[in-house]
């Protein structure tokens, strides 16, 4: 069991830190050396899945731009969570397991290795700054790295502007240690905190006495740069002694995404000799959602075709599938693959075939007479319900083969007639403009056009529920149906609540009070229709959750 | 045959490379430019074609030499420790006729690059990055060709400044609006070189709205796009505009390169910006700037004032009147007096205000309005990626003729856009050259091949650029390939030692 051992080493000489056990993060590491031992297959995949669930917790905090402070909070109480152990040595083993399986499972492709990279610098970035000064300042020794803290009669010359620096970050407070410890003179001999043991001694003692700053090329940290955070001169920017962390992190990533690369040359040897065991499970891991599957089941019990309508109009379905519906609806007609991805996600929040295939007959009958239909597109629909062909139960196609899908070059500026992911295929513009006719929030909006833009449309189908409900979406959106189901669910809670309140709830807000009233069969009188005109449709079936 | 492949290729490549790049900025040029046709194209139809006038410019004028020594850096000789694929690991991508991008293209040699622009005649040339391979070759190599290294870019349009400039828009250039490109200029080169320390910095004109500055360092092509944006971040000062007003990151207390920015900025505020521009002349431009203040009494006091003080001129005589008479010097411009009376109004304002919290906001509107208008405005998606591509110095551009010449940083101010040699009047000089029956035999020679550009007014500006860039370049070019030679030879010798062992 030799990775109890590899805790965070020297790479220079030095002395192991030992100090290190003192702190409550002993286990911090730089991961260099490949853990040996014994593992079953359940804590294999367990420890996997739950590192995932932090580093996925970790990426959503960012891209919801929550503070540093709050995400630093955060990652506490996940690791507290997901990644604690019965004992501390527990808790490391776990820690260095963990991210070597993830190391291999997202190995494999140039997105797979970024993201990874991404959230692990992250993640290490919050651990190390979770650690005491101290331990910041003895970690960076013992990392060997070649960096000098500047002399004091650099530190003299300069301390003008690394207080101006300080202060224009609003670091008050340090940019008077500088100046009132430049003032002071005093001097110490330490230039050197680069090598480790005794230099890192010294630093300790020295860390009392003045601030520290070291010379670093600016490469070595382009995010104290890219947001004017250190002084530059000639090249070298000075970095503070609570800046560390930026060169700390710098290393740790390039470290990783050497190790990335080496294991995706690895990979073809590995999954060779582990075919049959351990390869297909971590082929597997990046695709496998990591919350538990009972909180997003879709309502169980049919719909009718005739409920569609009002489920549509009760803003029940994803984007890419009231838009589809809308297409239908106008130009009563769907691609080939629109109508598979469509078809199959009706089947999947429960319309039985023969309803599914009345609702298309109907939709299509104005452009495609009912032979032809039968002829045309009845096939697909059995087919998919495993009527026909090899008579496979299809399940509805998930976000990311929507994402993928090709919806074809002159389909994309009306995207929806061969179906595909409207956050992708869709211009800020139309997206702005589908999402206002869904009555989402105008703030929500704009961050969701932002989020579609980095690319992350699944963060931005789940923002848009919030915007359009009102209410966060916590779990994630991996298929079009657990939209629907967090939809529906939502929309029966608050019928719940409002029955309860029973026509009292003047507290509540009109958005809960729209949707109260279309799932709960209008318990709640509307006092106003503020969101997009009702369609009779949509009036008839109020009882727009599950039907009895 | 080939011809049709490429051809192809080309289409394909073209719509590679922008969905890769996002909006590529030429080709909203052209875009733009179709729109607001300007007359002096027109006028150039008259003329020769313009596949003459490129034909003859090629051949005669363009700088091959001079740019591809550039792009080798040293590797072209015989030094041992050159790398002799590198220039064909170069990409060059050519626009030809019709908007038909011809990406990947790279040469062993000068003259295989003179040869086949002679032959291609592009209307534009754009440098991209260095790959790991030959990019001609690059299905070859699929994944593992990659850019590693590529100059430092950056690109300021002058169409950023749009809602500030008085003197025109869209692909409108003149003195008038020259002092925002030139304080820009004096700007990003001090920061450049002290702050970054980089030394090899070419600053070109684009030939139309803008100006590209051309990083040469080594240490600086070999930046990561991480860290690229990082200096874009460091650089940038305005993060959008919103209502008509920049949003600046920037606080109360300033970095000390933003303090040393506005030093500069100011001097040129007073001295260039408000009397050319004359941004406190007329109602529409006041009003505007005037927002920034956040006094609304104060705000609207001014604007009384001045909208009375204003009755009576000319729209637009006044403009002339007040920047002949900065010219002159003998009195102070309009919009210099204005805003003298705004910078003392906020200054009483500011000392009546009881909290010292609220003066010092108040004192900052008036750095914000320089910032907001004279602070360099990037054109960031340029400078982030090592694989952007950016057009080449001493092209042609394609709308307006006039060649993308260097521009010397110290003497920014005094370089006048519309004063750039265009390939119709270069063409006609060496055509007079040739006709001249008194010139020198020489002469004759040098119009009628190779450097050409001898005695024609493009002659001064290659003189610069080899003067001030290449050889400095080539020195410190050289300099690196006997550092890398001298480490070679340690190399070899240890590993000769541990075989002795």
């Amino acid at each position: 069991m030799n990775f109890i051992n590899s805790a965070p080493r020297p790479v220079v000489g030095g002395t192991p830190t030992t100090q290190a056990s003192k702190g409550p993060y002993l286990e911090l590491s730089m991961y260099k050396e490949v853990p040996t031992g014994e593992i079953s297959l359940e804590e294999f995949e367990e420890y996997a899945l739950d590192r995932l669930r932090v580093l996925k917790a970790i990426e959503e905090a960012k891209l919801r731009s929550k503070s540093e402070d709050t995400i630093q909070a955060d990652v506490e109480t996940l690791l507290k969570k997901h990644m604690q152990g019965s004992s501390r040595q527990q808790t490391y083993r776990k820690d260095v397991l963990s991210h070597h399986i993830l190391r291999l499972a997202y190995c494999r492709t140039a997105d797979l290795r970024s993201w990874l990279l991404a959230q692990e610098a992250l993640l290490f970035k919050f651990r190390f700054k979770a650690l005491g000064r101290q331990q910041q300042v003895e970690f960076f020794s013992s990392m060997g790295l070649p960096y000098h803290a500047i002399s004091d009669a650099e530190f003299e010359e300069l301390a003008g502007q690394l207080a101006a620096v300080l202060n224009a970050c609003g670091e008050w407070d340090k940019a008077k240690a500088v100046t009132s410890s430049s003032r002071r003179g005093d001097t110490h001999g330490l230039q050197d905190i680069g090598r480790a043991g005794a230099a890192a001694a010294a630093a300790a003692a020295a860390v009392a006495s003045r601030p520290l700053f070291y010379k670093v090329p600016f490469q070595a940290v382009p995010d104290l740069v890219g947001s004017r955070r250190v002084l530059l001169r000639a090249g070298q920017a000075y970095v503070g002694e609570d800046q560390v962390y930026s060169l700390v992190v710098g290393a740790f990533r390039s470290c990783l995404s050497a190790s990335l690369a080496e294991a995706a040359r690895a990979w073809g040897a590995f999954s060779a000799a582990e075919a049959d065991r351990l390869a297909p499970l971590v082929d597997s891991l990046p695709s496998r959602s990591v919350y538990g599957s009972d909180n997003r089941k879709v309502p169980v019990g049919e719909i009718s075709a005739g409920q569609l309508a009002g489920l549509v109009a009760g803003r029940h379905f994803p984007l890419c599938m009231s838009v589809m519906y809308e297409r239908l609806a106008s130009e009563h007609h769907l691609k080939h693959w629109g109508l598979q991805q469509f078809s199959l996600f009706l089947k999947s929040i429960g319309l039985p075939l023969e309803q599914a295939l009345l609702f298309f007959r109907q939709q299509f009958a104005p452009r495609t007479p009912g032979d032809k239909f039968n002829k045309e597109y009845a096939y697909n629909v059995r087919y998919n319900y495993g009527q026909e062909g090899k008579r496979q139960d299809w399940s509805e196609w998930s976000c990311v083969k929507i994402i993928n899908q090709e919806v074809g070059g002159a389909c994309a500026g009306a995207g929806e007639c061969n179906g595909g992911c409207p956050y992708k295929t869709y211009s800020a513009e139309q997206l702005r403009a589908a999402l206002s006719r869904l009555n989402c929030n105008d703030k929500v909006i704009r961050e969701v056009v932002d989020k579609a833009r980095g690319k992350h449309y699944q963060l931005a189908c789940g923002l848009a529920f919030e915007g359009i409900t009102g209410s966060p979406q916590e779990t994630g959106i991996n298929k079009p149906s657990e939209y629907y189901a967090s939809s529906i669910e939502l929309a029966t809670q608050r019928a719940a609540a409002a029955a309860g309140a029973n026509g009292a709830g003047a507290q509540q807000g009109q958005q809960q009070q729209q949707q109260g009233q279309q799932a709960g069969g209008g318990a709640v009188q509307p006092q106003q229709q503020e969101g997009p005109p009702q369609t009779p449709a949509g009036q008839r079936a109020v009882a727009a959750g599950i039907p009895a | 045959m080939e011809t049709a492949t490429e051809r192809q290729d080309a289409k394909r490549a073209k719509t590679e490379h922008q969905a890769a790049e996002g909006a590529e900025p030429m080709a909203v040029d052209d875009a733009v430019q179709q729109k607001d046709a300007a007359p002096p194209e027109q006028q150039q139809q008259t003329g020769p074609s313009m596949r003459f006038l490129m034909t003859q410019y090629y051949k005669k004028l363009f700088p091959v030499q001079q740019m591809f020594k550039w792009l080798c850096y040293g590797n072209d000789s015989s030094h041992a420790a050159a790398d002799g694929s590198f220039s064909s690991r170069r990409e060059l991508c050519f626009t030809l006729e019709g908007d038909i991008f011809v990406r990947y293209q790279s040469y062993k040699s000068w003259t295989d690059l003179a040869t086949d622009l002679a032959r291609k005649v592009p209307s534009k040339i754009d440098i991209g990055p260095v790959y790991t391979h030959d990019p001609r070759q690059r299905a070859k190599y699929a994944k593992d060709f990659k850019p590693v290294q590529r100059e430092l870019v950056i690109d300021i349009d002058m169409t950023d400044y749009d809602e500030l400039r008085t003197c025109g828009s869209g692909g409108h250039i003149c003195s008038r609006c020259w002092p925002f490109i030139a304080v820009a200029i004096q700007v990003l080169d001090t920061a450049l070189r002290e702050d970054f320390g980089f030394q090899h910095i070419l600053w070109v004109y684009s030939g139309r709205r803008g100006v590209h500055c051309w990083v040469a360092d080594e240490g600086a092509r070999l930046l990561a796009d991480d860290v690229r944006a990082s200096v874009v971040g460091y650089l940038s000062v305005i993060r959008g505009v919103e209502g008509g007003m920049a949003k600046l990151g920037m606080g109360m207390v300033k970095h000390p390169a933003l303090e040393r920015a506005e030093r500069l900025l100011r001097s040129a505020w007073r001295q260039h910006l408000l009397p050319e521009q004359c941004l406190l002349d007329e109602p529409q431009h006041y009003n505007a700037l005037l927002q920034y203040i956040p006094d609304e009494e104060l705000r609207s006091s001014l604007a009384a004032k001045w909208a009375k003080g204003g009755q009576g001129i000319v729209p637009g005589g006044n403009r002339r009147a007040s920047a002949a008479a900065a010219a002159a010097g003998d009195s102070v411009s309009l919009s210099v007096r204005r805003w003298d009376e705004l910078e003392k109004a906020v200054k009483e304002q500011a000392s009546r205000l009881p909290s010292g919290k609220a003066a010092k906001a108040l004192e900052k509107s008036l750095d914000d309005i320089i910032f907001a208008y004279s602070y360099p405005r990037l054109d960031v998606e340029v400078t982030k990626k090592m694989n952007h591509l950016l057009k080449a110095p001493f092209c042609v551009h394609p709308k307006t003729g006039k060649v993308c010449v260097p521009i010397d940083p110290e003497a920014a101010w005094d370089f006048d856009p519309d004063d750039v040699p265009t390939v119709q009047q270069l063409v006609q000089e060496i055509n007079e050259q040739q006709q001249d029956a008194g010139a020198s035999p020489q002469q004759q020679q040098q119009a009628a091949g190779a450097e050409g550009w001898r005695g024609t007014s493009l002659e001064p500006y290659i003189a610069a650029f080899a003067s001030s860039f290449l050889s400095p370049l080539a020195a410190s070019s050289k300099a690196a390939l006997n550092e890398r030679a001298q480490a070679a030879a340690a190399e070899q010798r240890t590993q000769r030692a541990d075989v002795s062992w």
